[in-house]
């Protein structure tokens, strides 16, 4: 193995650069059941609580989140964030930009 | 953004000790020249000396300073100089031999404990034979000797562990049985 | 002082150097059982003044001292984005009036979310307090093949580290053991950054230090959640559960009902056995036995109730029917948790009301609280089942349904439709000064809880109603008794008036007919007379104020019914004594209309003002709330009865 390369780009905590090459950022909640997505960057809704809440429990940038599943009625939505479950709606999820990212 | 945390050092509360990944500081030692940012905090005085270790950085205050006055722009220096892997160049001491020294003594603890461990247990042994420019060899003994398995098992062991603290190791070899 | 009511320091337990210990942590964090681990049993309940969060302060012994330890708000971080978070912080400032600044913290994390949890670890440790961090499921990490060296992890910390089964009391002792020590824990030399690119580095890099792995994704709760959360099976079972719900209330108690009923009964037998004098009889076998009995019936439905809420709580499905159901509450401008806390309320309110603290907004708690009294808890039951009874005909069918049974699910939706308004109308009013608040939800893996912990929960849940049924009932059935058996008539006077005084009934008649109950009932005449109530209807409603169960008690008592707890035929062919209506019947279908309507609406438990006071920390939302509830059901009562005669045509 070569000490040179140990890097593991999928950890969370590293802080991504920007939109990868394949693409721009899209909003979390566009992401379809079984997606996954980096964090980008988390925006605001209005109101500056939501970003930070947001970030407090786990979307800060580099971050990979999974899109679990969605309640019967299309909303609240399931996504795997820093190692456990956490169920927002769609209005705040929006406000977590992301990069779509290939299993 | 590279992950560092500071512990203590015992017996000198003006150190740090910044736990670094292994693979993002090259030197061991003192250091000839460092970063810009780090630097900087030399020349103001808010540090009076950076030294390498394997897999750490430690940071040693200036006279009339203190870690909860100084410590976050010491932190935040720190980060910005590990982005600047040119920035470092290693001092008189840090050469190959003292890397293969700190080696050694890194070896040497594992041999005697943990993975020693493992090795009689099985009922067999190894040893450390020698360390020379990053390359490490050791010899087993006992029933471990002429196992492919044992030997498999203890290299895979003792090169994960090596390389969390020591990132000049190269290679772990077997030595020749005597 | 103001805060002098919410005192939740027991007396005599305080001495001056006593240390006070704050927890702090993530809600699910397990900070609970820890809390319950430390203190045991004997938590106090307050409320910081002010606001509607509820203070828990337990003792804890810790070798042959004590310390005071305080369990603050779960939280997911120090920067409060609302005034119940600010709490928390405002108590670590100690910036809270009456409540003294902690001297030592305990910061609990789930080791299974370490890498969430870390960052706010280190905004405690940036507090530069003395604190420890107490690692909770371990166990649940290894089997989920994930590692953590807590050891490491406090020397990467640099504070005390200790893992803590809470649910199981392992390692409680060693962190009682710890507490005491709590002078000499040893201080990060720098505190964790506060940048939150360097937060990120450095939660990282220490848990790279203690060798941590998350664990594996937890198999069983992926498989249940893709059948219990699946839009047709996760709907499917939704319903189930609430079917198993009230089923529980209808079907499974009523054999466990019939035991204490049967109890109850010999216990009066033998009191009017045994007690020869006719007062002491009575008070004590009408009054106290009946009318406690008489509650004490629904113990067994209530009880059943609490362990399977705290059966659903435990092992994790209350956070997925609130998952399931948060886009319906949405619809009245609340969140799926407080469908959990409505859905307590069908046993009780007082649960439900307690229930919502589990809400991140101080507006859903309130909106939540003023509703809960609508929704048809159990002591309702009684009421309606012998007024439906006097009501409908047993025998009549709507195609295969029973017509009681088909007025029973009535009244059920109106009590749940009318609370869903009833929230909708208060988030609307409600303060906007706090403005929105983003709503998320954990989502905890399912976890089988320990026997204990969930007679913990469901204790905690029965112990007022028990209270209730103990001090409230028993006072308000004592005092009953009392008011319709004074004055005492002498024999004189009694063959003045003209009333055999051979004949026991109509000695009672009489008795009752002059009693000072009867003089309140006709005092209340003008305000429900319009309901079609008579004065005897109005001592029943009015001894119900305390509790609703009492109404059948009181009928009974008031009708002198030769059993009271089944008056049912006696009022059947109760009539006006007098006035213009003398001679009626007073139990006609828009009277028992109105008198359905009015129990579906009004606000008539003690010790639910009494939640609302504890749970709100001020007088001013039981009265609103006793305000609104009672003045509804005045007008919906008067509604029913029009409706009911222009019906009846």
């Amino acid at each position: 193995m070569n000490s040179g390369d140990r890097h593991v780009d999928t950890e969370p905590g590293r802080t991504a650069a920007g939109p990868g090459p394949d693409g721009a950022h899209r909003a979390l909640a566009d992401l379809p059941p079984g997606a996954r997505g980096r964090v980008v960057t988390v925006t605001d809704d209005g109101s500056s609580r939501t970003a930070r809440r947001l970030r407090d429990l786990g979307f800060t940038p580099g971050t990979v989140v999974e899109v679990v599943r969605r309640a019967p009625l299309r909303d609240p939505v399931v996504f795997r964030v820093k190692d456990y479950d956490l169920c927002l709606r769609r209005a705040q999820a929006a406000c977590v930009r992301v990069v779509e990212v290939r299993p | 953004m590279i992950p560092i945390h500071p512990q203590p050092v015992p017996g000198h509360p003006d150190r740090l000790r910044w736990i670094v990944p292994a693979d993002a500081m090259p030197y061991a030692g003192p250091l000839a020249g460092l970063p810009g940012p780090l630097a900087a905090l030399l020349d103001d005085g808010t540090l009076a000396g950076v030294t390498a270790e394997p897999g750490a950085v430690v940071t040693r205050l200036g006279a009339g300073r203190t870690w909860p006055g100084a410590g976050a722009r010491v932190r935040t220096a720190l980060h910005a100089a590990l982005e600047d892997r040119d920035g470092w160049t290693p001092g008189p001491g840090a050469d190959g031999d003292h890397g293969d020294a700190l080696l050694r003594a890194a070896v040497t603890e594992l041999l005697t404990g943990p993975v020693g461990g493992v090795a009689r247990s099985h009922g067999g042994g190894i040893e450390l034979v020698g360390v020379r420019d990053g390359v490490v060899t050791v010899r087993l003994h006992g029933a471990c000797h002429g196992c492919p398995a044992a030997w498999f098992t203890l290299h895979q062991r003792l090169e994960a562990q090596l390389r969390r603290t020591c990132p000049q190791l190269r290679e772990i070899r077997a030595a020749a049985s005597a | 002082m103001t805060t002098s009511c919410h005192g939740v320091a027991g007396e005599g337990e305080v001495t001056a150097g006593q240390p006070r210990f704050a927890l702090v942590g993530s809600p699910n964090a397990g900070k609970t059982s820890v809390f319950n681990g430390l203190t045991g049993l004997n938590a106090k309940t307050g409320n910081y003044p002010g606001v509607t969060v509820a203070r828990f302060v337990g003792v804890c012994r810790t070798g042959g001292d004590s310390c005071l330890i305080e369990d603050l708000p779960g939280t997911y971080s120090l920067e409060p984005i609302s005034p119940d978070e600010r709490i928390t912080v405002d108590v670590l400032d100690g910036r809270v009036a009456g409540v003294a600044r902690p001297d030592a913290l305990l910061v609990v994390a789930d080791a299974t979310t370490l890498r969430r949890s870390l960052p706010f670890v280190a905004q405690v440790l940036a507090r530069s307090l003395p604190t420890c961090l107490v690692v909770t499921f371990t166990d649940e990490l290894a089997r989920r093949q994930g590692t953590l060296d807590v050891d490491a992890l406090g020397e990467a910390l640099g504070v005390p580290v200790l893992a803590v089964v809470g649910h199981r009391g392992r390692g409680v002792a060693r962190l009682r053991d710890r507490l005491a020590e709590w002078g000499s824990w040893p201080t990060p030399v720098l505190a964790p950054p506060t940048d939150p690119d360097e937060v990120d580095a450095w939660a990282e890099s220490v848990l790279e230090f203690a060798g941590y792995r998350a664990p594996e994704r937890h198999r069983i709760t992926q498989r249940v959640d893709a059948v219990l959360l699946h839009p047709l099976w996760g709907t499917l079972v939704f319903f189930a559960v609430m079917m198993l719900f009230f089923q529980t209330v209808f079907t499974l108690a009523a054999p466990l009902q019939g035991a204490v009923e049967t109890v109850f009964g010999r216990l009066s037998e033998l009191v009017s056995a045994h007690v020869g004098n006719r007062w002491l009889s009575g008070l004590l076998g009408d009054a106290l036995v009946g009318g406690v009995g008489a509650v004490l019936v629904f113990v067994p439905q209530i009880m059943l109730l609490f362990l399977l809420l705290a059966l659903l709580e435990g092992v994790g499905y209350m956070s997925r029917a609130a998952f399931l159901m948060d886009r319906v509450m949405a619809r009245v401008g609340l969140e799926g948790r407080a469908f959990v806390a409505l859905l307590s309320s069908f046993a009780c309110a007082i649960p439900g009301i307690m229930a919502t603290r589990t809400l991140p907004s101080a507006r859903d708690r309130l909106a939540t609280m003023m509703a809960a009294p609508l929704i048809t808890c159990s002591a309702r039951l009684p009421v309606y089942v012998l007024l439906i009874g006097l009501l409908v005909d047993p025998s009549y069918h709507v195609g295969p349904f029973g017509a009681q049974g088909l007025v029973m699910f009535g009244l059920y939706v109106l009590g749940a439709v009318s609370a869903m308004l009833a929230a909708w109308a208060f988030k609307k009013l409600g303060d906007h000064r706090g403005g929105l608040l983003p709503f998320h939800m954990e989502l905890p893996p399912y976890r089988l809880p320990s026997p204990r912990s969930v007679l913990v929960m469901m204790w905690s849940s029965a112990r007022a109603f028990l209270r209730k049924c103990t001090t409230v009932i028993a006072a308000t059935s004592v005092l009953l008794w009392l008011l319709l058996n004074l004055p005492l008539h002498s024999a004189a006077e009694l063959r003045a008036a003209g009333v055999d005084t051979t004949d026991r009934t109509a000695v009672s008649a009489y008795e009752v007919d002059h009693s000072y109950a009867a003089g309140l009932g006709r005092l209340a005449a003008p305000v429900f007379s319009p309901l079609g109530f008579d004065w005897r209807v109005n001592v029943g409603v009015l001894s119900a104020q305390s509790a609703r169960e009492t109404f059948v008690a009181t009928l009974g008592q008031v009708s002198a019914a030769q059993d009271p707890e089944n008056p049912a035929r006696a009022l059947r062919t109760m009539t006006y004594p007098d006035g213009p209506h003398a001679g009626e019947r007073v139990f006609t279908a828009p009277t028992i209309a109105a008198l359905l309507v009015y129990f579906a609406y009004a606000l008539q438990c003690m010790a639910t003002v009494a939640v609302l006071r504890r749970e709100t920390g001020t007088w001013k939302w039981p009265a609103i709330a006793f305000t609104y509830l009672t003045g509804l059901a005045w007008v919906m009562a008067y509604l029913a009865r029009t409706l009911t005669v222009w019906l009846g045509g």
